[in-house]
């Protein structure tokens, strides 16, 4: 999520020199292409890497000391953990014939312990430097207003604490590394300056996605050869991100940020009017950023995930977060949810409820059956609320989210029923736009919680959408948020546009992109819809030194 | 077969390219920009045919609205046209000397000092700075200006080089611009300018505080140049003998002069001995004040520019000195030029009676720019007057 009333504290982000959404990006990034092609396949990794290392230098010196921190621990635990399992394998084939079933099972178990162990420094250290940037000044504050409360005469100091360009999203993906250095899934990299390229790779490192080492590290290491194709599609692909992060994302951000400024002057029907923006804002700009990062990639021949699936036509909240922030659901479900859901503790909970009075009843079954799916779920969305921000308002985001997950999962039988009930079959197009709508709703309300400066504000919200709602008061208010009537105009314009793109790509049949679609039709077809595209963004696109372009919203976790 | 797949992707390319820059070329030029009476008067400088100038005016507003080409060519025989912008920086008259040279090889080239006489950091203004090198086409000069000027710099060189950067939000004013946008299509279309830049603003100065321009005259206190301004002035000046540019002439032209400029006025008495230093000739007109026999009230409309009585007044002042001091002599112009300027005296007449009925009706204060508008108004009005 992103939230926008913290855009202001987090300026050093948007003011880096080579923010995706600049010129400077776009020379930066000729520059690498020119210099790959041009040198042996071979090297061609390295060019990748210097580039990164650059591009991280040039966005925050400052901060090249935690990338380089993660990047040595998760190298060398890494190669630990790598160490530890094959010296293991070695060991169990030495003693294959004179080892018992047991010994075997006692010795696995020995080498997963110190495994483990190993891991868990790296993880420590890495998720203990974002925790403490991200909280700590939280954290001595809450406890300074305690020791105030008791009459001590205690205080913690709070500390000038600025975030790292894109900590969240390198320390996952390193720490995803290890993980699967861990569980054996992949081998641990051996040279350092690959595996410091997999963490600073410059196209993903400022928000993602977060890649998988063994989807990316390959692509990253082997060189490409030019394909034109290829060039052109990133290219084109660069400038639909462009659109929708300058002309509609950063257009919107304005009157987002005048509400979110003083928060406590507008009414219900501005401020729904505001969050219905705000869905529109953070889907343009998430999604416009990581076209850009995917674009990027792919003109150097790798194939970063797709991060967005058109979110907003899902027909449930578990499928919408299939469908938004993909590679974080992925990351989640693959290194959290997995391991809760499927652990011991869990697993026996769950069985032992299978056998009480109430786990022999059909309800009952059904809960003992998911509930460690339902709970995994909420325990992953908590996380999710509290890796946003330190204010009981994101923990409240992950409650809300994780709560509906869990109850859809539980009540899941009691739907069923009542859909038999009411006739509803599957693929009956009212009904699904009912639950588009529905889910479009739930979504709304989490992001009430992103908006609102605070938890209690957030409260005040849902209060006001019902008490006071006033159209002409709204009009009033919505035309001083500092965008003018052709504004809203081009951001209804630029969203009737997101909206055929995704309807086209939602229907497509033969699975091809809407590039790919492009591709197929005359020249001067292909021709006209560029041209226009670029000449809208460099039209109406909200850049130059006659606005304060905002950040990417991501790019502050 | 790929050969022949490469010239395509080739052409192609090349074409998307080349419309691409073409179109966000256009837009820059003519609809995404900052458009006022200087973008007009430069572009009207710049669609000049060469060699038809024969004085060209350096300076600030002080230039376009003091001076009038119609009547210097109607009265004395020579053309001239005011290369100038509002608040012209120190900064730009290199450029503004070699782009005259570049464009029209003018007889004379007169420079009011304006930009030198600063208390305040006028370098360091971007509607200053902009107003003259935005309105400058991109070239080499431009090109050297962005780079060595150390504002430019600061503000970002990229939004100098292609405004487009700066400008393209400008389609939110529309249709507030279309009117200057229109008169810029139809001066560009016609190839001149009707009144060759000057620009007046209908409105009589109503003193409200003490002036000095009775003892002027006869002032000779003298203040030192703001040391930036001083150093930018002597630059200029050694650029200017360094290269041989001899046909200069630095005037200042008269102001009412009040308390809070009096220093500037003292400060114009300065750059005499710098300029004398280089050889150069200064005139300072603000000591000519009472010889002029200038009635503030009557021939200004605000403390520091002439209304259209001043400009003539001034107008016939400088150009009979130059004439006989400078011995101007007017290139020949052939009938096509000729009939032009003809046609610029014919229009100036008419825009003259124009401003002069609507001052005499005492309405409030308006600026009167040479848009399509304001020549529809000034045409029905004599055609109004002669039937």
């Amino acid at each position: 999520m992103r939230f926008v009333y913290t855009l202001h504290k987090h300026r050093d982000i948007g003011d880096v020199i080579l923010s995706y959404s600049t010129i400077n990006f776009i020379l930066f990034v000729l520059g690498t292409v020119l210099v790959y092609f041009l040198i042996p396949k071979k090297a061609r990794w390295t060019v990748l890497l210097a580039a990164s290392v650059v591009f991280y230098i040039i966005s925050g010196l400052k901060f090249a000391f935690y990338i380089l921190f993660t990047a040595a621990s998760t190298y060398l635990i890494a190669l630990w953990v790598d160490k530890l399992s094959q010296n293991s394998k070695q060991v169990l084939k030495k003693n294959k014939a004179e080892w018992s079933r047991d010994d075997k099972k006692n010795y696995k178990n020995k080498v997963k312990i110190q495994k483990r162990l190993v891991m868990s420094l790296a993880l420590v250290a890495n998720f203990g430097i974002l925790a403490f940037l991200k909280y700590y000044n939280s954290f001595a504050g809450g406890a300074n207003d305690l020791f105030a409360n008791f009459g001590w005469q205690l205080s913690m100091p709070t500390l000038k604490l600025l975030m790292p360009l894109g900590i969240s999203f390198y320390t996952f993906q390193s720490m995803g590394y290890i993980v699967d250095v861990y569980r054996e899934k992949v081998q641990a990299q051996k040279n350092p300056l690959k595996l410091l390229l997999f963490v600073s790779f410059f196209p993903q490192v400022i928000q993602g996605p977060i890649s998988m080492y063994d989807q990316l590290a390959k692509q990253l290491y082997e060189g490409h050869d030019f394909d034109f194709t290829r060039f052109k599609y990133g290219c084109e692909l660069i400038m639909w991100g462009f659109f929708k992060k300058l002309v509609i994302a950063d257009r919107a951000a304005i009157a987002i940020t005048a509400v979110t400024g003083s928060y406590n002057k507008y009414n219900g029907t501005t401020l729904t009017f505001t969050i219905l923006l705000y869905a529109l804002q953070l889907y343009a700009d998430f999604s416009g950023g990581i076209d850009i990062s995917r674009g990027v990639a792919q003109i150097f021949g790798i194939n970063m995930i797709d991060n967005f699936k058109r979110p907003y036509f899902s027909k449930d909240i578990n499928e919408y977060w299939r469908r938004w922030h993909i590679s974080l659901g992925a990351w989640m479900k693959e290194y959290i949810f997995y391991p809760v859901a499927m652990s011991n503790a869990f697993i026996t909970a769950s069985k032992k409820m299978k056998n009480t009075r109430f786990g022999k009843t059909a309800a009952g079954a059904h809960i003992a059956k998911v509930l460690p799916t339902s709970v995994a779920s909420l325990i992953v969305f908590l996380v999710v609320g509290i890796w946003h921000g330190d204010s009981w308002k994101f923990v409240a985001f992950g409650a809300w989210n994780g709560v509906i997950i869990m109850v859809s999962i539980l009540l899941e039988p009691v739907f069923d029923i009542i859909k038999e009930k009411l006739h509803i079959k599957k693929g009956n197009v009212p009904f699904m736009l009912f639950q588009m709508f529905r889910t479009f709703l739930i979504v709304l309300v989490g992001y009430v919680f992103d908006v609102a400066p605070s938890f209690k504000q957030a409260m005040r919200t849902f209060w006001l959408f019902f008490t006071n709602q006033s159209f002409s008061k709204g009009y009033t208010q919505i035309s001083d948020l500092g965008l003018g009537k052709k504004d809203y105009l081009v951001i209804l314009l630029g969203a009737v546009v997101i909206l055929i793109a995704s309807l086209i790509q939602e229907n497509t049949k033969d699975g091809l992109t809407i590039r790919e679609k492009l591709d197929k039709r005359p020249f001067v077809l292909r021709f006209a819809a560029l041209f226009v595209l670029l000449i809208s963004i460099v039209v109406f696109g909200i850049y130059g030194s006659g606005y304060d372009a905002a950040a990417f919203v991501y790019a502050q976790f | 077969m790929k050969a022949k797949l490469y010239i395509t992707r080739t052409i192609k390319i090349a074409a998307f390219a080349l419309l691409s820059a073409l179109v966000i070329g256009f837009l820059q030029e003519y609809v995404l920009c900052h458009y006022d009476a200087n973008r007009l008067r430069m572009d009207g400088y710049y669609i000049e045919d060469s060699e038809t100038i024969d004085v060209a005016l350096i300076g600030s507003s002080e230039m376009y609205s003091g001076i009038i080409p119609a009547r210097t060519y109607e009265k004395y025989g020579f053309t001239c046209y005011p290369y100038a912008t509002a608040s012209s920086t120190a900064g730009a008259m290199i450029t503004q000397i070699e782009e005259i040279e570049r464009t029209q090889h003018p007889e004379l080239i007169v420079i009011e000092i304006n930009a030198f006489l600063y208390a305040t950091d006028n370098e360091e203004k971007e509607s200053s700075i902009r107003n003259y090198i935005d309105n400058v086409p991109l070239n080499w000069n431009k090109w050297q200006y962005i780079q060595n000027t150390p504002a430019v710099r600061k503000l970002g060189r990229r939004e100098f080089l292609f405004p487009i950067f700066k400008y393209h939000s400008v389609w939110n004013d529309y249709p507030e611009p279309w009117e200057m946008l229109k008169t810029r299509f139809s001066q560009d279309a016609r190839g001149y300018t009707l009144l060759k830049g000057f620009k007046t603003t209908a409105a009589h100065l109503k003193v409200k505080e003490k002036i000095f321009n009775s003892t002027a005259p006869t002032d000779d206190t003298k203040n030192n140049l703001e040391p930036r301004y001083e150093e930018a002035l002597r630059t200029f000046l050694q650029h200017c003998k360094d290269n041989n540019i001899s046909n200069l002439l630095f005037i200042r032209a008269p102001h009412v002069i009040k308390q809070e400029t009096y220093k500037r006025f003292t400060r114009g008495n300065k750059v005499k001995d710098i300029i004398d230093e280089y050889g150069y000739t200064y005139i300072n007109y603000e000591r000519d004040f009472n010889m002029m026999a200038l009635d503030p009230e009557q021939y200004y409309y605000n403390y520091d520019h002439f209304n259209i009585y001043g400009a003539e007044k001034f107008t016939d002042y400088v150009s009979e000195m130059l004439t006989e001091r400078f011995d101007i002599k007017p290139t020949e112009l052939d009938e096509k030029h000729k009939a032009q300027w003809d046609e610029a005296v014919e229009f100036y007449h008419k825009y003259y009676d124009y401003v002069d009925n609507y001052m005499k009706q005492g309405k409030k204060s308006k600026e009167m720019i040479e848009t399509n508008d304001l020549i529809k108004k000034v045409n029905e009005f004599a055609l109004k007057k002669t039937s």
